[in-house]
Protein backbone atom coordinates (compact mmCIF):
# COMPACT_ATOMS: atom_id res chain seq x y z
CA UNK A 1 0.00 0.00 0.00
CA UNK A 2 1.17 3.49 -0.73
CA UNK A 3 1.80 5.39 2.07
CA UNK A 4 -0.36 8.91 1.56
CA UNK A 5 1.93 11.33 0.74
CA UNK A 6 1.93 14.11 3.47
CA UNK A 7 4.96 15.74 3.18
CA UNK A 8 4.24 16.62 -0.30
CA UNK A 9 0.67 17.91 0.59
CA UNK A 10 2.16 20.00 3.72
CA UNK A 11 4.92 21.40 0.72
CA UNK A 12 2.03 22.51 -1.55
CA UNK A 13 -0.04 24.06 1.16
CA UNK A 14 3.05 26.06 1.81
CA UNK A 15 3.85 26.93 -1.33
CA UNK A 16 0.06 28.18 -1.78
CA UNK A 17 0.37 30.04 1.30
CA UNK A 18 3.21 31.55 0.04
CA UNK A 19 1.93 32.73 -2.96
CA UNK A 20 -0.79 34.70 -1.12
CA UNK A 21 1.30 37.93 0.18
CA UNK A 22 2.50 39.06 -3.72
CA UNK A 23 -0.59 38.15 -4.85
CA UNK A 24 -2.23 40.29 -1.89
CA UNK A 25 -0.29 43.66 -2.58
CA UNK A 26 -0.55 43.46 -6.30
CA UNK A 27 -4.63 42.77 -5.87
CA UNK A 28 -4.77 45.23 -3.30
CA UNK A 29 -2.88 48.06 -5.52
CA UNK A 30 -4.22 46.98 -8.49
CA UNK A 31 -7.62 47.96 -6.92
CA UNK A 32 -6.24 51.56 -6.14
CA UNK A 33 -5.00 52.25 -9.45
CA UNK A 34 -8.41 50.74 -10.71
CA UNK A 35 -10.59 52.83 -8.62
CA UNK A 36 -8.87 55.86 -8.78
CA UNK A 37 -9.33 55.27 -12.76
CA UNK A 38 -13.51 54.97 -11.74
CA UNK A 39 -13.67 57.57 -9.54
CA UNK A 40 -12.28 60.24 -12.34
CA UNK A 41 -14.77 58.64 -14.84
CA UNK A 42 -17.43 59.13 -12.53
CA UNK A 43 -16.64 62.59 -11.29
CA UNK A 44 -15.86 63.65 -14.66
CA UNK A 45 -12.94 66.13 -13.30
CA UNK A 46 -8.71 65.55 -14.38
CA UNK A 47 -6.85 66.84 -11.85
CA UNK A 48 -4.39 69.40 -13.11
CA UNK A 49 -0.72 69.34 -12.19
CA UNK A 50 -0.83 73.25 -12.61
CA UNK A 51 -4.27 74.51 -10.69
CA UNK A 52 -4.31 74.83 -6.66
CA UNK A 53 -5.97 72.61 -4.14
CA UNK A 54 -8.32 74.66 -2.70
CA UNK A 55 -11.53 72.11 -2.02
CA UNK A 56 -13.38 75.26 -0.91
CA UNK A 57 -13.75 77.01 -4.24
CA UNK A 58 -13.87 72.85 -5.58
CA UNK A 59 -10.29 73.02 -7.09
CA UNK A 60 -7.87 70.02 -6.73
CA UNK A 61 -4.83 70.47 -8.95
CA UNK A 62 -1.99 69.38 -7.66
CA UNK A 63 0.46 72.55 -7.34
CA UNK A 64 0.35 73.44 -3.76
CA UNK A 65 0.93 70.26 -3.06
CA UNK A 66 3.75 69.23 -4.89
CA UNK A 67 5.49 72.63 -4.09
CA UNK A 68 4.65 71.77 -0.87
CA UNK A 69 5.61 68.58 -0.39
CA UNK A 70 8.91 69.22 -2.25
CA UNK A 71 9.84 72.12 0.05
CA UNK A 72 9.44 70.36 3.00
CA UNK A 73 10.88 66.90 2.09
CA UNK A 74 14.04 67.86 0.35
CA UNK A 75 15.48 70.07 2.94
CA UNK A 76 13.90 67.93 5.66
CA UNK A 77 15.61 64.87 3.88
CA UNK A 78 18.96 67.10 3.38
CA UNK A 79 19.24 68.04 7.24
CA UNK A 80 18.68 64.56 8.20
CA UNK A 81 21.18 63.33 5.90
CA UNK A 82 24.13 65.54 6.73
CA UNK A 83 23.06 64.95 10.46
CA UNK A 84 23.03 62.01 10.34
CA UNK A 85 25.91 60.99 8.25
CA UNK A 86 27.84 63.18 10.59
CA UNK A 87 26.51 61.59 13.90
CA UNK A 88 27.55 57.89 12.35
CA UNK A 89 30.90 59.33 11.56
CA UNK A 90 30.88 60.58 15.10
CA UNK A 91 30.01 57.24 16.32
CA UNK A 92 32.47 55.38 14.12
CA UNK A 93 35.67 57.13 14.65
CA UNK A 94 35.46 59.41 17.76
CA UNK A 95 33.29 57.33 20.00
CA UNK A 96 34.71 55.01 22.48
CA UNK A 97 33.08 51.46 22.90
CA UNK A 98 30.65 52.81 25.64
CA UNK A 99 29.88 56.15 24.33
CA UNK A 100 29.00 54.18 21.06
CA UNK A 101 26.94 52.05 22.83
CA UNK A 102 24.85 54.28 24.71
CA UNK A 103 24.61 56.63 21.54
CA UNK A 104 23.14 53.00 19.87
CA UNK A 105 20.33 52.68 22.09
CA UNK A 106 19.46 56.16 21.82
CA UNK A 107 19.27 56.25 18.00
CA UNK A 108 17.46 52.97 18.24
CA UNK A 109 14.79 54.31 20.80
CA UNK A 110 14.80 57.61 19.00
CA UNK A 111 13.98 55.08 15.56
CA UNK A 112 11.15 53.61 17.33
CA UNK A 113 8.99 56.86 17.96
CA UNK A 114 5.84 56.34 16.54
CA UNK A 115 5.40 59.04 14.20
CA UNK A 116 2.39 60.76 16.32
CA UNK A 117 4.47 61.33 19.71
CA UNK A 118 6.95 63.00 17.01
CA UNK A 119 4.29 64.86 15.46
CA UNK A 120 3.17 66.29 19.54
CA UNK A 121 6.80 66.59 20.56
CA UNK A 122 7.51 68.92 17.55
CA UNK A 123 4.39 70.59 18.22
CA UNK A 124 4.86 71.11 21.89
CA UNK A 125 8.61 72.51 21.45
CA UNK A 126 8.73 74.26 18.03
CA UNK A 127 5.30 75.55 16.95
CA UNK A 128 5.70 78.57 19.78
CA UNK A 129 8.32 79.41 18.04
CA UNK A 130 7.98 78.77 14.56
CA UNK A 131 4.00 78.23 14.30
CA UNK A 132 2.69 76.17 12.12
CA UNK A 133 4.99 76.22 8.94
CA UNK A 134 6.73 74.99 6.27
CA UNK A 135 9.89 75.18 8.88
CA UNK A 136 8.55 73.00 11.34
CA UNK A 137 7.12 70.49 9.11
CA UNK A 138 10.83 70.58 7.71
CA UNK A 139 12.03 70.22 11.28
CA UNK A 140 9.47 67.32 11.92
CA UNK A 141 10.33 65.47 9.09
CA UNK A 142 14.09 65.62 10.19
CA UNK A 143 13.59 64.43 13.52
CA UNK A 144 11.44 61.35 12.06
CA UNK A 145 13.88 60.20 9.59
CA UNK A 146 17.36 60.91 11.12
CA UNK A 147 17.79 57.81 13.64
CA UNK A 148 16.57 55.10 10.93
CA UNK A 149 19.01 56.95 8.71
CA UNK A 150 21.80 57.43 10.97
CA UNK A 151 21.58 53.44 11.93
CA UNK A 152 21.65 52.45 8.45
CA UNK A 153 24.69 54.74 7.49
CA UNK A 154 26.63 53.29 10.62
CA UNK A 155 25.65 49.70 9.63
CA UNK A 156 27.09 50.58 6.13
CA UNK A 157 30.81 52.01 8.19
CA UNK A 158 30.65 49.41 10.18
CA UNK A 159 30.88 46.55 7.04
CA UNK A 160 33.77 48.41 5.62
CA UNK A 161 37.10 47.70 7.92
CA UNK A 162 37.64 49.18 11.41
CA UNK A 163 40.99 48.50 11.44
CA UNK A 164 42.10 50.22 8.15
CA UNK A 165 40.75 53.65 9.37
CA UNK A 166 42.54 53.09 12.58
CA UNK A 167 45.43 52.50 10.49
CA UNK A 168 45.02 55.60 8.71
CA UNK A 169 44.51 57.95 11.95
CA UNK A 170 47.62 55.93 13.25
CA UNK A 171 49.66 57.09 9.94
CA UNK A 172 48.80 60.56 10.12
CA UNK A 173 45.82 61.25 8.54
CA UNK A 174 43.41 63.76 9.36
CA UNK A 175 39.76 63.12 9.92
CA UNK A 176 38.58 65.08 6.40
CA UNK A 177 41.81 62.83 5.26
CA UNK A 178 39.98 59.74 6.46
CA UNK A 179 36.52 60.64 5.57
CA UNK A 180 37.69 61.76 1.87
CA UNK A 181 40.76 58.87 1.38
CA UNK A 182 38.96 56.14 3.39
CA UNK A 183 35.78 55.98 4.27
CA UNK A 184 33.90 57.86 1.04
CA UNK A 185 35.13 55.78 -1.79
CA UNK A 186 33.81 52.46 -0.95
CA UNK A 187 30.45 53.92 0.61
CA UNK A 188 29.04 56.73 -1.16
CA UNK A 189 26.49 54.83 -3.39
CA UNK A 190 25.07 53.43 -0.48
CA UNK A 191 25.01 56.18 1.36
CA UNK A 192 23.43 57.98 -1.73
CA UNK A 193 20.96 54.85 -1.78
CA UNK A 194 19.81 55.43 1.88
CA UNK A 195 19.06 58.89 1.31
CA UNK A 196 16.92 58.40 -1.58
CA UNK A 197 14.98 55.66 0.54
CA UNK A 198 14.73 58.04 3.34
CA UNK A 199 13.42 60.61 0.83
CA UNK A 200 10.57 58.18 0.04
CA UNK A 201 9.94 58.02 3.53
CA UNK A 202 10.19 61.65 4.30
CA UNK A 203 7.50 62.35 1.53
CA UNK A 204 5.28 59.36 2.66
CA UNK A 205 5.19 61.45 6.24
CA UNK A 206 1.81 61.91 7.16
CA UNK A 207 1.01 61.91 10.96
CA UNK A 208 3.78 64.17 11.85
CA UNK A 209 3.51 66.43 9.44
CA UNK A 210 -0.60 67.19 9.89
CA UNK A 211 0.01 67.89 12.86
CA UNK A 212 2.62 71.03 12.58
CA UNK A 213 1.99 72.22 8.82
CA UNK A 214 -1.16 73.57 9.11
CA UNK A 215 -2.70 72.27 6.34
CA UNK A 216 -3.66 74.84 4.36
CA UNK A 217 -1.27 76.64 1.46
CA UNK A 218 -1.51 80.96 1.62
CA UNK A 219 0.93 81.72 -0.55
CA UNK A 220 3.08 80.14 -3.51
CA UNK A 221 5.42 79.14 -3.52
CA UNK A 222 5.31 78.51 0.64
CA UNK A 223 7.50 81.11 2.51
CA UNK A 224 9.36 79.62 5.67
CA UNK A 225 6.26 80.85 8.06
CA UNK A 226 3.96 79.66 6.23
CA UNK A 227 1.67 77.22 6.34
CA UNK A 228 1.62 74.14 3.81
CA UNK A 229 -0.14 71.13 3.02
CA UNK A 230 1.62 68.21 1.17
CA UNK A 231 0.75 65.55 -0.80
CA UNK A 232 0.16 63.30 2.50
CA UNK A 233 -1.46 65.30 4.67
CA UNK A 234 -4.35 66.55 1.83
CA UNK A 235 -5.06 62.73 1.84
CA UNK A 236 -4.88 62.15 5.47
CA UNK A 237 -7.02 65.62 5.96
CA UNK A 238 -9.48 64.94 2.73
CA UNK A 239 -9.90 60.75 2.32
CA UNK A 240 -12.51 60.38 5.17
CA UNK A 241 -15.11 63.75 3.99
CA UNK A 242 -14.12 63.71 0.36
CA UNK A 243 -16.82 63.17 -2.24
CA UNK A 244 -17.36 63.65 -6.08
CA UNK A 245 -14.43 65.29 -7.60
CA UNK A 246 -12.31 65.75 -4.02
CA UNK A 247 -12.55 61.85 -3.60
CA UNK A 248 -11.22 61.51 -7.26
CA UNK A 249 -8.49 64.06 -6.39
CA UNK A 250 -7.63 62.14 -3.07
CA UNK A 251 -7.14 58.84 -4.97
CA UNK A 252 -5.18 60.49 -7.89
CA UNK A 253 -2.88 61.74 -5.06
CA UNK A 254 -2.61 58.98 -3.17
CA UNK A 255 -1.26 57.30 -6.43
CA UNK A 256 1.47 59.74 -6.89
CA UNK A 257 2.67 59.36 -3.75
CA UNK A 258 2.69 55.24 -4.53
CA UNK A 259 4.53 56.62 -7.53
CA UNK A 260 7.19 58.90 -5.70
CA UNK A 261 8.00 56.45 -3.04
CA UNK A 262 8.41 53.66 -5.37
CA UNK A 263 10.45 55.46 -7.99
CA UNK A 264 12.61 56.72 -4.71
CA UNK A 265 12.85 52.96 -3.63
CA UNK A 266 13.75 51.59 -7.06
CA UNK A 267 16.52 54.69 -7.83
CA UNK A 268 17.61 53.71 -3.77
CA UNK A 269 18.07 50.10 -4.34
CA UNK A 270 19.95 50.80 -7.68
CA UNK A 271 22.39 52.62 -6.07
CA UNK A 272 22.98 50.18 -3.28
CA UNK A 273 23.32 47.38 -5.56
CA UNK A 274 26.56 45.66 -5.22
CA UNK A 275 28.44 45.08 -2.28
CA UNK A 276 30.33 47.61 -0.17
CA UNK A 277 33.74 48.01 -1.23
CA UNK A 278 36.76 47.70 1.28
CA UNK A 279 38.22 51.22 1.79
CA UNK A 280 40.79 51.91 -0.94
CA UNK A 281 43.96 51.95 1.04
CA UNK A 282 43.09 48.29 1.87
CA UNK A 283 43.09 47.30 -0.98
CA UNK A 284 46.48 48.78 -2.15
CA UNK A 285 48.51 48.24 1.14
CA UNK A 286 47.38 46.18 4.06
CA UNK A 287 45.65 43.11 2.17
CA UNK A 288 44.47 40.39 3.87
CA UNK A 289 47.38 37.59 4.52
CA UNK A 290 44.26 34.86 4.66
CA UNK A 291 42.61 35.95 1.85
CA UNK A 292 45.56 36.48 -0.53
CA UNK A 293 47.05 33.07 0.42
CA UNK A 294 43.72 31.43 -1.07
CA UNK A 295 43.72 33.39 -3.77
CA UNK A 296 47.25 32.21 -5.10
CA UNK A 297 46.10 28.58 -4.09
CA UNK A 298 42.96 28.84 -6.63
CA UNK B 1 37.74 72.03 15.67
CA UNK B 2 35.99 69.08 13.31
CA UNK B 3 36.65 66.48 16.37
CA UNK B 4 35.03 69.04 19.06
CA UNK B 5 31.79 69.54 16.53
CA UNK B 6 31.69 65.41 16.08
CA UNK B 7 31.68 64.71 19.75
CA UNK B 8 29.07 67.71 20.78
CA UNK B 9 26.91 66.27 17.52
CA UNK B 10 27.13 63.01 19.17
CA UNK B 11 26.37 64.53 22.72
CA UNK B 12 23.01 66.00 21.50
CA UNK B 13 21.87 63.42 19.28
CA UNK B 14 22.30 60.50 22.30
CA UNK B 15 20.40 63.03 25.05
CA UNK B 16 17.70 64.22 22.48
CA UNK B 17 15.59 60.93 22.93
CA UNK B 18 15.55 61.04 26.12
CA UNK B 19 14.96 65.05 26.61
CA UNK B 20 12.06 64.70 24.30
CA UNK B 21 10.79 61.56 26.86
CA UNK B 22 11.30 64.23 29.97
CA UNK B 23 9.43 66.69 27.93
CA UNK B 24 6.52 64.47 26.91
CA UNK B 25 6.38 63.04 30.81
CA UNK B 26 6.66 66.62 32.21
CA UNK B 27 3.62 68.23 29.76
CA UNK B 28 1.16 65.67 31.13
CA UNK B 29 -1.43 66.61 33.65
CA UNK B 30 -2.35 63.06 34.82
CA UNK B 31 -3.22 63.43 38.83
CA UNK B 32 -3.44 59.19 39.09
CA UNK B 33 -1.87 57.07 36.06
CA UNK B 34 -4.29 54.02 37.28
CA UNK B 35 -7.29 56.16 36.96
CA UNK B 36 -6.11 57.07 33.52
CA UNK B 37 -4.89 53.68 32.42
CA UNK B 38 -7.71 51.63 33.16
CA UNK B 39 -10.40 54.38 33.17
CA UNK B 40 -12.95 55.30 30.67
CA UNK B 41 -13.11 58.19 28.63
CA UNK B 42 -15.79 60.83 29.37
CA UNK B 43 -16.84 63.84 27.84
CA UNK B 44 -16.24 62.61 24.29
CA UNK B 45 -13.08 61.90 25.23
CA UNK B 46 -11.56 64.73 26.00
CA UNK B 47 -11.55 63.55 29.90
CA UNK B 48 -11.13 60.54 31.75
CA UNK B 49 -9.21 56.94 31.18
CA UNK B 50 -8.01 55.20 28.30
CA UNK B 51 -8.73 51.36 28.79
CA UNK B 52 -10.87 50.73 26.07
CA UNK B 53 -7.89 52.62 23.13
CA UNK B 54 -5.04 50.44 24.93
CA UNK B 55 -7.41 46.97 24.62
CA UNK B 56 -8.24 48.02 21.12
CA UNK B 57 -4.87 48.55 20.05
CA UNK B 58 -3.94 45.20 21.00
CA UNK B 59 -7.26 43.71 19.78
CA UNK B 60 -6.75 44.93 16.46
CA UNK B 61 -2.46 44.43 16.15
CA UNK B 62 -2.24 40.72 17.34
CA UNK B 63 -4.41 39.72 14.94
CA UNK B 64 -2.59 41.60 12.61
CA UNK B 65 0.65 40.23 13.32
CA UNK B 66 -0.73 36.25 13.76
CA UNK B 67 -2.18 36.53 10.10
CA UNK B 68 1.33 38.69 8.43
CA UNK B 69 3.52 36.14 9.99
CA UNK B 70 0.87 33.53 8.83
CA UNK B 71 1.85 34.50 5.00
CA UNK B 72 5.12 36.16 5.44
CA UNK B 73 6.92 33.07 6.66
CA UNK B 74 5.36 30.93 3.71
CA UNK B 75 6.37 33.54 1.93
CA UNK B 76 9.77 34.31 2.51
CA UNK B 77 10.46 29.91 1.98
CA UNK B 78 8.62 30.11 -1.09
CA UNK B 79 11.20 33.01 -2.12
CA UNK B 80 14.18 31.22 -0.85
CA UNK B 81 13.35 28.03 -2.06
CA UNK B 82 11.92 28.71 -5.92
CA UNK B 83 15.22 27.75 -8.07
CA UNK B 84 14.87 30.88 -9.90
CA UNK B 85 14.12 33.51 -7.01
CA UNK B 86 11.43 35.30 -8.75
CA UNK B 87 12.37 38.55 -9.29
CA UNK B 88 8.77 39.55 -9.80
CA UNK B 89 7.90 38.27 -6.20
CA UNK B 90 10.74 39.75 -4.20
CA UNK B 91 9.83 43.28 -6.32
CA UNK B 92 6.50 42.98 -4.97
CA UNK B 93 7.45 42.39 -1.73
CA UNK B 94 10.05 44.98 -1.52
CA UNK B 95 7.38 47.12 -3.19
CA UNK B 96 4.31 46.46 0.09
CA UNK B 97 7.11 46.95 1.77
CA UNK B 98 7.99 50.84 0.64
CA UNK B 99 4.45 51.80 0.21
CA UNK B 100 3.41 54.68 2.44
CA UNK B 101 1.65 53.74 5.95
CA UNK B 102 -1.18 56.03 4.30
CA UNK B 103 -1.00 54.92 1.02
CA UNK B 104 -1.94 50.94 2.62
CA UNK B 105 -4.94 52.56 4.43
CA UNK B 106 -6.49 54.68 1.65
CA UNK B 107 -5.91 51.41 -0.74
CA UNK B 108 -7.21 49.30 2.39
CA UNK B 109 -10.05 51.02 2.80
CA UNK B 110 -10.90 50.89 -0.78
CA UNK B 111 -10.37 47.42 -1.14
CA UNK B 112 -11.22 45.73 2.16
CA UNK B 113 -14.06 48.49 3.32
CA UNK B 114 -15.47 49.19 -0.66
CA UNK B 115 -14.87 46.65 -2.87
CA UNK B 116 -15.20 43.76 0.03
CA UNK B 117 -18.00 45.49 1.79
CA UNK B 118 -16.36 46.01 5.91
CA UNK B 119 -16.78 49.27 6.02
CA UNK B 120 -14.94 50.90 8.38
CA UNK B 121 -14.44 49.02 10.82
CA UNK B 122 -11.82 46.50 12.90
CA UNK B 123 -11.97 43.99 10.49
CA UNK B 124 -10.77 46.28 7.66
CA UNK B 125 -8.03 47.82 9.84
CA UNK B 126 -6.85 44.56 10.55
CA UNK B 127 -6.63 42.94 7.66
CA UNK B 128 -4.75 46.46 6.20
CA UNK B 129 -2.58 46.41 9.11
CA UNK B 130 -1.73 42.68 7.97
CA UNK B 131 -1.11 43.92 4.10
CA UNK B 132 1.46 46.62 5.37
CA UNK B 133 3.16 44.72 8.08
CA UNK B 134 3.48 41.69 6.13
CA UNK B 135 5.81 42.46 3.18
CA UNK B 136 8.06 43.81 5.87
CA UNK B 137 8.17 40.73 7.93
CA UNK B 138 8.75 38.94 4.93
CA UNK B 139 11.84 40.70 3.45
CA UNK B 140 13.09 40.57 6.98
CA UNK B 141 12.59 36.77 7.13
CA UNK B 142 14.08 36.27 3.47
CA UNK B 143 17.30 37.89 4.82
CA UNK B 144 17.20 36.10 7.98
CA UNK B 145 16.60 32.78 6.22
CA UNK B 146 19.42 33.50 3.77
CA UNK B 147 21.89 34.22 6.48
CA UNK B 148 21.22 30.40 7.73
CA UNK B 149 20.52 28.64 4.12
CA UNK B 150 24.70 29.42 3.37
CA UNK B 151 25.26 27.63 6.27
CA UNK B 152 22.79 24.85 6.97
CA UNK B 153 21.50 23.65 3.78
CA UNK B 154 24.22 21.49 2.79
CA UNK B 155 24.11 19.84 6.21
CA UNK B 156 20.46 19.46 5.27
CA UNK B 157 21.60 17.46 1.93
CA UNK B 158 24.64 15.61 3.80
CA UNK B 159 22.05 13.95 5.98
CA UNK B 160 20.03 12.71 2.98
CA UNK B 161 17.07 15.20 3.96
CA UNK B 162 14.59 16.34 0.88
CA UNK B 163 15.12 20.28 0.30
CA UNK B 164 11.72 21.04 2.08
CA UNK B 165 12.64 19.04 5.05
CA UNK B 166 16.00 20.64 5.25
CA UNK B 167 13.83 24.11 5.26
CA UNK B 168 11.35 22.97 7.92
CA UNK B 169 13.04 20.75 9.79
CA UNK B 170 16.71 22.62 10.51
CA UNK B 171 16.88 25.54 8.46
CA UNK B 172 13.89 27.61 10.10
CA UNK B 173 14.41 26.64 13.57
CA UNK B 174 17.07 27.93 13.34
CA UNK B 175 16.67 31.25 12.25
CA UNK B 176 13.42 31.30 14.52
CA UNK B 177 15.18 34.59 17.05
CA UNK B 178 15.98 36.36 14.16
CA UNK B 179 12.44 36.02 12.92
CA UNK B 180 11.78 36.47 16.45
CA UNK B 181 12.85 40.15 16.27
CA UNK B 182 11.65 40.96 13.12
CA UNK B 183 8.17 40.04 14.99
CA UNK B 184 8.74 42.07 17.74
CA UNK B 185 9.95 45.07 15.32
CA UNK B 186 6.69 44.71 13.65
CA UNK B 187 4.51 44.59 16.31
CA UNK B 188 6.12 47.84 17.56
CA UNK B 189 5.16 49.61 14.50
CA UNK B 190 1.74 48.61 14.11
CA UNK B 191 1.28 49.86 17.63
CA UNK B 192 2.73 53.51 16.32
CA UNK B 193 0.81 53.14 13.11
CA UNK B 194 -1.90 56.11 13.08
CA UNK B 195 -2.53 57.02 9.65
CA UNK B 196 -3.79 53.42 8.50
CA UNK B 197 -5.96 52.74 11.06
CA UNK B 198 -7.59 56.39 10.86
CA UNK B 199 -8.84 56.06 7.11
CA UNK B 200 -9.81 52.23 8.17
CA UNK B 201 -10.79 51.29 11.91
CA UNK B 202 -12.13 54.72 12.25
CA UNK B 203 -11.99 56.69 15.77
CA UNK B 204 -15.00 55.40 18.72
CA UNK B 205 -14.33 56.16 22.72
CA UNK B 206 -15.93 52.80 23.35
CA UNK B 207 -14.45 49.28 23.63
CA UNK B 208 -14.42 46.68 20.62
CA UNK B 209 -17.49 45.23 20.38
CA UNK B 210 -17.28 43.31 17.41
CA UNK B 211 -15.02 42.98 14.11
CA UNK B 212 -17.89 45.15 12.05
CA UNK B 213 -17.87 47.73 14.19
CA UNK B 214 -15.26 50.29 14.28
CA UNK B 215 -12.33 50.62 16.65
CA UNK B 216 -9.81 53.31 18.06
CA UNK B 217 -6.36 52.22 18.81
CA UNK B 218 -4.34 54.53 21.10
CA UNK B 219 -2.26 56.13 18.22
CA UNK B 220 -5.62 57.24 16.44
CA UNK B 221 -6.61 58.50 19.40
CA UNK B 222 -3.85 60.97 19.78
CA UNK B 223 -4.28 62.19 16.09
CA UNK B 224 -8.03 62.72 16.69
CA UNK B 225 -7.58 64.72 19.68
CA UNK B 226 -4.47 66.86 17.78
CA UNK B 227 -6.80 67.16 14.57
CA UNK B 228 -10.44 66.90 15.36
CA UNK B 229 -10.91 67.62 19.28
CA UNK B 230 -10.11 70.69 20.14
CA UNK B 231 -7.51 71.66 23.24
CA UNK B 232 -6.76 67.91 23.33
CA UNK B 233 -3.02 68.85 23.30
CA UNK B 234 -2.68 67.73 27.35
CA UNK B 235 -4.56 64.74 27.13
CA UNK B 236 -2.83 63.71 23.81
CA UNK B 237 0.85 64.20 26.10
CA UNK B 238 -0.60 61.87 28.42
CA UNK B 239 -1.79 59.11 25.64
CA UNK B 240 1.63 59.36 24.02
CA UNK B 241 3.49 58.70 27.52
CA UNK B 242 1.52 55.22 27.50
CA UNK B 243 2.22 54.61 23.93
CA UNK B 244 6.17 55.38 23.64
CA UNK B 245 6.27 53.56 27.29
CA UNK B 246 4.64 50.57 25.27
CA UNK B 247 6.45 50.52 21.96
CA UNK B 248 10.06 50.72 23.86
CA UNK B 249 8.85 48.53 26.16
CA UNK B 250 8.07 45.84 23.13
CA UNK B 251 11.03 47.26 21.54
CA UNK B 252 13.88 46.73 24.38
CA UNK B 253 14.74 43.14 23.69
CA UNK B 254 15.35 44.20 19.93
CA UNK B 255 17.06 46.62 20.94
CA UNK B 256 19.76 45.02 23.29
CA UNK B 257 20.36 41.82 20.47
CA UNK B 258 20.97 44.39 17.54
CA UNK B 259 23.38 46.42 20.10
CA UNK B 260 24.81 42.85 21.69
CA UNK B 261 25.36 41.61 17.41
CA UNK B 262 27.03 45.11 16.88
CA UNK B 263 30.11 44.52 19.52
Amino acid sequence: MTRFPLNELKRWAGMALGAILPLAVAVVLASLVAETVATLERSDAMPSFFDRWLPSENRFGFLDLFISTGFAAVPGTMLAVIVGTLVAMAIFLEAGRREAIVAEISLYVWAGFPSVVVGILVLATMTPILGYSLATAILAIAVMVLPAYTLAVLSVFHQSDRAVCQAAIANGLTNWQLVRLVLWPGTWRHLAGLAMLTFGRAVGEATCVAIVSGGIVHTLPPGFFDTINTLSTAILRGFPVAGGAHEAAVYSASLLLLALVAASAVIGAYLRLGEIRKPLIARKNLSDPVHDSENEEA
Amino acid sequence: MFRFFLRSLLLLVTALPWLAVAVLVNGTEVDNWIDFIFGWPRENGTEGGIFPFIVNSFAIVLPAIVLAVTIAVPSALLFQMTTARSVAMRSLIDLGASVPRLVWGVAGSLFFGSLLGLGISAATGILTLTCLLAPILASNFIDSLSVEREKYLPVGRALGLTEWQSWTCIILPVARPAMALAIQAGLAKALSDAAALYLTAGATLGILSSLDAPASTLAVQILMQLLEIGGGGKRAFAISVVLLALVILIQTPLILSRIDNRR
